[in-house]
């Protein structure tokens, strides 16, 4: 799965450990989604979402192959 | 992060700190206080030898249930994926050793070696995984 999540954060200059305060993650988590090795559950993909007042689309897109 | 909530996790901190020091304490401490007994004449100490030196461990597998609760669901993926791994070498080191006892090459292993050995890929497998997650595709 891609996703935008770095994009959206550096838009907004959080930083990871803030975005991780923010949806009450480890930086270390936020790192490996941004890297995309970590896909988040659903839970957590819709607090993203609200963090960056977008849908959830709007940061994941699945991989097309 | 507000200060209270800073002051909270702090705090929070610093007690899982203490417990984890306290239980290496404990791991290894009471081994020893257990060795003492085990080398005894009477049964019931050589027995209180045995309860004392395993219960070494309990202090220490509760504070990593623990751990492994408290950490977001990222962190326990990591645990999981780590333990996985060493628990499928940890079966492969036990079988082959058995069959390398069996086969008359080696000697029966001393059990104390087996499950340090079998600790230290679990600490090596939680730093690769942790590396394998952190570092880019």
């Amino acid at each position: 799965m891609k996703n935008r999540l770095r994009e959206l954060r550096s838009a907004r200059n959080w930083s990871q450990i803030e975005l991780g305060a923010r949806v009450g993650v480890s930086r270390q988590a936020i790192i490996a989604i941004e890297t995309g090795r970590f896909d988040p559950s659903l839970p957590l993909a819709f607090k993203l979402a609200k963090v960056f007042n977008v849908s959830i689309e709007d940061i994941f897109q699945a991989d097309d192959k | 992060m507000d200060i209270q909530s800073a002051n909270k996790q702090f705090r929070r901190n610093v007690r899982g700190f203490y417990a984890w020091l306290g239980s290496l304490v404990a791991a290894m401490v009471l081994p020893l206080v257990g060795v003492r007994l085990i080398d005894a004449d009477s049964a019931s100490a050589r027995a209180a030898g045995v309860v004392i030196a395993s219960l070494g461990w309990v202090p220490m597998t509760l504070v990593i249930i623990a751990i492994v609760r408290a950490g977001d669901e990222f962190q326990r993926r990591l645990h999981l994926v780590a333990l996985g791994f060493s628990f499928g070498v940890a079966m492969l080191m036990i079988s082959t050793l058995g069959w390398l006892v069996r086969a008359g090459f080696v000697d029966y292993p001393n059990l104390n070696l087996l499950w340090a050995a079998i600790a230290a890929v679990w600490v090596v497998s939680l730093f690769l995984v942790k590396r394998y997650y952190e570092r880019n595709p």
